[in-house]
């Protein structure tokens, strides 16, 4: 019984050493969304802007920043100015479903607040752009949504 | 899955209830720990397998210590490397990126970047295994030989997630034999409708006007202190509403564990505070770290040091940040201060003690809350008005007026004034209205959580 024990303990030690060199050997991925956010953000225009934390990914999104592998967002400075980037990993393409629906939603909701006295900005958000691409997904009010687009298109698959 | 979850609350909780009771009393534990392992698996389909490693391990560990106790130097190296490898645990899938960062801008190396999730209700089992390895080792409590009854400790789910910790000296007999009636279980529910209508119908609500603070573009004086007073009773009826629908729970299964928190905003000291505070968190450094350290029986100078450490270490088991370790470190300065210097004069002050303990609390959660100590210092400044920042301003004013019903109620909430007097009479007197209002509470709340996407809970991110 004793010497049962103690292999089983030294086992499971050994099992826990191998498990966590593993998870260090397999990382990786976030180079990855580094480099895309990077591209990404280099044809964005965002002087006028800044990065949003976890509570705004929240309160525009109604989405949980623990439950994203990776994302970025960025907004105006002003309440008035629509301006806003958000880019984000799901941990599985079925995910990033979830969480165009709250983009949607989110424009939605952006695109009534202006509605009547804000031509600009609805005309800012009626270009927006929102592009899922396997568990990725891009949404950009800019003036020019589409070169971010395309930024974001050649940094995932090197065009 | 949360329990403020209408899934919860009308299907999982339902069918483990009914499980439970029409099973026989031996299968019981059985059943909690499948209904745990699943409770588990719903948030955290992959770490549910670390959590059974780590039930596993330490179900092996308390074997390997109990079978070497009466040699004492071979029983405490079992301790050390059963303490160690849960220590591992905790390190690696909590610390590694903070360690990672603050390694990489000391000494100027790459370190792999893991972006690891935190594992939920991570920091609260590993402290449960670490009390039952040292409640072996020091011979408070026998190991374990069911692993279900170990597993049902480890992982039970009305405390799994977020607390209280149990330490296994105090559920040892429990989890061997507990007595369930109709009367303890109506008591549970009582429990778990106020947590619930504490969590759903104030901590939200308090939740949604912090978060709208903190994302004004610019605060005013009194626009930052609606936000931190928010913020003050958002914690206090997220944590102490989840604590109560815990017990609740617990009691519901026959299990008695103790309360969390006594009131903690009516302390006349941040003393007394913690010690009605997440009271299972301080009790469990003040028996497996502070006595070990020596206590308060060494001199002076090592009693701040030791009161210290544990508070750099209770800040840090918050959360793996600068900011958390400031925060435990200023309440560390300050339990100094009053035991060696205001001599808990402040205890001796009914209302001047109170707001003494409230002010000091209340710029204990801006370091908690602000992901930086720079962030806080600027949040700080706001609500003293530095740097010209203006006394009001239209946001300010807005949020004050519209809130400050909401904000009388969480206060009178936060005091025995309704529990522990009006609810105590009803108890007595008028039980009839008191089921009326639990039943009034509970359906609020399920028709909040029905229509309210708004429902995060603050500690599972511990």
């Amino acid at each position: 019984m004793d010497v049962w024990i103690k292999g089983l303990k030294y086992a499971l030690i050994l099992l826990l050493v191998f498990g966590l060199e593993g998870l260090i050997r397999g990382s990786g991925r976030q180079a990855d969304f580094q480099v895309l956010s990077g591209q990404v953000l280099k044809e964005m225009d965002l002087d006028e802007m800044q990065q949003g934390d976890e509570r705004m990914l929240r309160r525009l999104y109604g989405l949980n920043a623990g439950e994203l592998l990776n994302w970025t967002l960025y907004i105006s400075k002003d309440n008035m100015d629509v301006k806003e980037l958000l880019l984000l990993e799901a941990a599985a393409p079925e995910e990033v479903a979830l969480a165009e629906q709250a983009v949607r939603k989110r424009l939605e909701i952006q695109e009534h607040n202006f509605e009547g006295y804000g031509p600009e900005q609805l005309q800012l958000l009626k270009k927006s752009v929102i592009r899922v691409e396997g568990s990725c997904l891009l949404f950009v009010v800019a003036e020019d949504p589409e070169t971010v687009k395309d930024g974001f298109v050649r940094a995932l698959y090197g065009k | 899955m949360v329990f403020s979850s209408i899934f919860f609350v009308f299907t999982f909780l339902s069918l483990t209830v009914a499980a439970y009771y029409l099973a026989p009393a031996r299968f019981r534990n059985g059943i909690l720990l499948l209904s745990s392992l699943f409770f588990y698996a719903w948030g955290e389909p992959v770490y549910v397998f670390l959590m059974l490693y780590s039930i596993l391990f330490n179900y092996v560990a308390g074997i390997d210590i109990a079978r070497t106790l009466k040699r004492r130097g071979k029983a405490k190296g079992c301790l050390l490397a059963g303490v160690a490898v849960n220590l591992l645990i905790l390190g690696f899938f909590k610390y590694y990126g903070f360690l990672e960062e603050n390694l990489e801008a000391l000494f100027l190396v790459e370190l792999p970047d893991l972006n690891l999730e935190l594992p939920i209700g991570l920091s609260f089992y590993t402290f449960q295994s670490i009390s039952y390895l040292v409640d072996v080792y020091r011979g408070r409590a026998g190991e374990q030989k069911s692993i279900i009854r170990f597993g049902l400790y480890i992982s039970m789910f009305p405390q799994l997630v977020a607390g209280p910790i149990v330490q296994y000296s105090d559920i040892e007999a429990q989890l061997r034999q507990r007595e369930a009636s109709l009367d303890k279980f109506g008591e549970g529910a009582m429990y778990f409708i106020w947590g619930l209508g504490k969590k759903v119908l104030l901590a939200n609500g308090l939740g949604a006007v912090y978060e709208t603070v903190l994302a004004l573009p610019s605060l005013s004086v009194l626009s930052a202190w609606v936000g931190v007073f928010a913020y003050t009773f958002h914690i206090y009826f997220d944590f102490s509403g989840y604590s109560d629908m815990a017990l609740g729970l617990g009691k519901m299964f026959g299990f008695e564990l103790k309360g969390n928190f006594a009131y903690p905003y009516c302390a006349r000291s941040v003393t007394e505070f913690w010690r009605r505070w997440h009271i299972s968190l301080g009790a469990w450094f003040r028996e497996y770290v502070y006595i070990p350290l020596g206590g308060n029986r060494v001199p002076v100078l090592r009693h701040m040091f030791n009161l210290l450490v544990v508070w750099a270490l209770t800040g840090l088991w918050h959360g793996a940040s600068w900011n958390f370790v400031l925060w435990g470190l200023y309440y560390g300065v300050l339990l100094v201060l009053e035991k060696y210097v205001l001599r808990n004069v402040t205890e001796r002050l009914p209302i001047l003690g109170t707001v003494y303990t409230m002010l000091a609390v209340m710029i204990g959660w801006v370091l908690f809350f602000s992901p930086t100590p720079a962030k806080a210092g600027h949040f700080l400044g706001a609500m003293f008005g530095a740097g010209g920042i203006p006394l009001t301003d239209q946001a300010g004013m807005y949020y004050f007026l519209t809130n400050t019903v909401l904000f009388w109620l969480a206060w009178l909430f936060s005091t025995p004034v309704f529990f522990c007097l009006w609810a105590g009479q009803m108890r007595e007197k008028r039980q009839n209205l008191l089921v009326a209002l639990h039943l009034g509470i509970f359906l609020l709340s399920a028709a909040y959580l029905i229509q309210d996407t708004y429902n995060p809970f603050l500690y599972f991110r511990f």
